[in-house]
Parts: C-alpha cells; sequence; structure tokens
C-alpha cells in the first residue's frame, strides 16, 4: 500500500464507525501489531507566550535553534536522574524541576520554581487527578 | 505489522482535542506498551485499529488509528475516548 491520504469524508466514516463499534456488542480481536524499537518522538510543550519568548531568547544567544535547546533541555533533566514534579492544583500548573540547568539559562525570569516549568491545561491535570 | 510513527495534521489534533488527548497523551499511551485489536469489519463498516493502554498517570486510554502508510509503519489517529469498562476489561485480558 502506498502513502494513503484520508479525504475529510473518509475519516468522518471511519470515526462513526468506530463509535458504532464502540457501542455495539463487537469484540474486537487482538490484531498483531508491535511498536517499533527505533525512531523517534515529537513530544511537544506548552508554555505561555513570555517564557517562549525567553527560550527563544536564549537559543539566539547561543545561535541554537530553538528545538534543539529544548532537547538538550530535557535530556539534561533525564541525565541527572529525573525530574522532581510539583502539582499547584490551586494554580492548575505543573512544575517540573530538574537538576543540572542554571535557571537564568532555562528560563530568562524565573516563574514560580526555578529551573525547568511548564504549564499544562487544565483538562489535562483533571485527567492527571481523576 | 509494526507500529512505528504517527500522522498528526490540524485535521485529527482537532477533533482529539475535543475528547481531552493531545499527541503527547497518544506517544505516552504507546510508550506504555499498550494491546492492539481490530475491529471486524462489518456491512458498510470497515474495521478499525484500537489502541488500548495506560497513560503515565495510570489513566486507560482508547486511540482508534488507520494504516496510512504501511512502508514506514505509518498510522493516523482519528479518535479515542478514556476507555470503557469493556475496553479496560480486553486490555486485561491480553496483558
Amino acid at each position: 500500500m502506498a502513502r494513503k491520504r484520508m479525504t475529510e469524508a473518509e475519516e468522518r466514516q471511519a470515526i462513526a464507525d468506530a463509535v458504532a463499534a464502540r457501542d455495539d456488542d463487537t469484540i474486537p480481536a487482538r490484531a498483531d501489531l508491535t511498536p517499533g524499537e527505533a525512531g523517534t518522538v515529537v513530544l511537544s510543550v506548552r508554555l505561555p507566550f513570555d517564557q517562549a519568548r525567553a527560550l527563544r531568547a536564549i537559543a539566539a544567544s547561543r545561535r541554537q535553534p530553538l528545538s534543539s535547546l529544548l532537547t538538550d533541555a530535557v535530556q539534561a533533566v533525564i541525565a541527572t536522574g529525573g525530574p522532581q514534579l510539583m502539582v499547584g492544583e490551586g494554580v492548575k500548573r505543573l512544575y517540573v524541576v530538574g537538576a543540572g540547568f542554571d535557571s537564568g539559562e532555562t528560563l530568562g525570569t524565573p516563574v514560580g520554581p526555578p529551573m525547568l516549568s511548564s504549564s499544562i491545561s487544565s483538562n489535562e491535570v483533571e485527567g492527571a487527578t481523576a | 505489522m509494526k507500529v512505528s510513527g504517527f500522522e498528526f495534521d490540524e485535521r485529527n489534533l482537532v477533533h482529539l482535542t475535543r475528547h481531552g488527548i493531545d499527541a503527547n497523551l497518544v506517544w505516552d499511551v504507546f510508550l506504555g506498551n499498550p494491546r492492539f485489536f481490530v475491529n471486524p469489519p462489518r456491512e458498510g463498516r470497515s474495521g478499525s485499529h484500537l489502541m488500548i493502554g495506560r497513560s503515565s498517570d495510570g489513566r486507560h486510554w482508547t486511540i482508534v488509528m488507520v494504516l496510512v502508510d504501511d512502508a514506514a509503519a505509518l498510522w493516523r489517529p482519528i479518535t479515542g475516548w478514556p476507555s470503557t469498562v469493556k475496553e479496560v476489561a480486553l486490555w486485561r485480558a491480553n496483558e
């Protein structure tokens, strides 16, 4: 099969079929699919504009693409034994605090706890605590 | 058959977001050793593949996806939802 581009109508129909199957007595069969072992994953980070601008300024000062700065930051967190997580439920904000960063370098102007900080939307927080 | 990647664009991301799902969550479930299933095709209905698994916060999710490029093992998530009791049982039975 060559690369298939689903039309909007096909995709709508496929969604309707899947929802219909969910609601009937259909028992899905185990499928012989295996996750590929190699490759890369693209993850996104949601940040307020001001924090994203601060990161961009740091990347520019290093003459480094913003993407590679983010990648370096995440890899540094992993290399230092993992981040500490603090969830401020009142403000619906998740802080990822990792060692190995100078707060000034990471965020420019620290907001809340220093180091790497990322806010997530309220429904994600609800998902995390449900 | 393998699953090596997912296709995201504005269309499926907008739809998935309405169900509380984003690309990070799809990867989260995928990286957590999910189980894969296929809905048997019926008259007028194509069989879609389901990825059922847990996100890193422990919640079960069902992601519906279709194969868009078999050479690259690229799949397109088209919709999803928090797993139903039936789907969680299915996942457990295949652990």
